[in-house]
C-alpha cells in the first residue's frame, strides 16, 4: 500500500514537486461515534532529499490536515537526480517514496 | 531578561484562575509559543514575506494556504494559529537547493489571524492574515 506518492513538474525557474500522504493527521481530541477520544496519530517530520542530500525537513503537528497534501519548490534539478521523501508519525510509523527526474 | 520572565510568571500565576476561559487560554497559548520561539528577540513586520490565505474558508478542517520569503538566507519558516489549541502548525526548514516557499493544508479552529514567522540570518519576520472560518475544523489543533 503506497501511502507517498511523489510528482514533479519541471518549470523554467524551478521544478515542483508536489506530495501526497494518507495519514489521518488525528491531533487526539476528535472522538469517535461512541465517543471515545481517537489517539492522536500525526506525522511529526517529513524529510526531502535529492541524492542523499537533505533540501528541507518539515515539523508538522496534528493542526494539519488529514491526507497532507504539500508543494514545494527545487532549484538545480537535473535529469537522472533522486529525488527521496521520508516521513514518520508520532506511533513510530513512516514510509518513504522515490522518483527520478525524467 | 531575567526580570521580564519573573514578570511573565508572575502575570502568568495571576492569570492562571482565568484560564478556564477558553478565549483566554487560546491567546495566552498563542504567545507563550511565540515567546518560546523568539527567545526575547526582536520580531519586525515584514512585506518581504508573503502569506496567502483565503479571506474565509468554508471548512476548518481543510485551509489552504502557501507562504514564500523574498529574503536571503532563510533558516525556518512557521505557521502558528492564533486560536488553535496547539498554536505551531507546522515548521518548514528548507535547505540549499529548496526554494523558501511551501504550499500546504492546515486546521483552525476558529475565526483568527494566522501568522507566518521567518527566520533569517539577520532576524524575525512576521506577516499575518486574518481568516474567516465559517465551519470550524472539530476537535482542531
Amino acid at each position: 500500500m503506497a501511502r507517498t506518492k511523489l510528482r514533479v513538474n519541471q518549470l523554467a525557474d524551478f521544478t515542483e514537486l508536489k506530495i501526497l500522504v494518507n495519514h489521518p493527521m488525528e491531533n487526539g481530541r476528535n472522538r469517535d461515534h461512541n465517543g471515545q477520544l481517537i489517539p492522536a496519530n500525526f506525522i511529526r517530520s517529513l524529510q526531502v532529499f535529492c541524492n542523499q542530500t537533505l533540501v528541507a525537513t518539515v515539523d508538522l503537528t496534528g493542526s494539519v490536515s488529514k491526507n497532507p497534501y504539500f508543494v514545494m519548490q527545487l532549484t538545480k534539478v537535473q535529469p537522472g537526480d533522486q529525488i527521496r521523501v521520508s516521513w514518520e508519525d508520532n506511533l513510530g510509523q513512516s514510509d518513504n517514496a522515490e522518483l527520478t527526474i525524467t | 531578561m531575567r526580570r521580564r520572565q519573573f514578570l511573565v510568571l508572575l502575570r502568568n500565576l495571576c492569570l492562571a484562575p482565568l484560564l478556564g476561559s477558553k478565549l483566554t487560554s487560546a491567546n495566552e497559548q498563542f504567545t507563550q509559543s511565540l515567546a518560546e520561539l523568539l527567545q526575547g528577540q526582536a520580531l519586525t513586520e515584514s512585506a518581504e514575506i508573503l502569506l496567502t490565505l483565503p479571506d474565509s474558508a468554508e471548512d476548518g478542517a481543510s485551509v489552504p494556504l502557501q507562504f514564500m520569503a523574498n529574503l536571503p538566507q532563510v533558516r525556518s519558516m512557521r505557521i502558528l494559529v492564533e486560536k488553535n489549541p496547539t498554536p505551531l502548525s507546522l515548521a518548514f526548514f528548507p535547505q540549499a537547493g529548496m526554494r523558501p516557499y511551501f504550499s500546504g493544508r492546515i486546521k483552525m479552529a476558529e475565526s483568527c489571524y494566522v501568522w507566518l514567522i521567518v527566520e533569517t540570518h539577520e532576524g524575525w519576520w512576521s506577516s499575518k492574515r486574518w481568516v474567516n472560518v465559517m465551519k470550524p475544523g472539530c476537535g482542531t489543533g
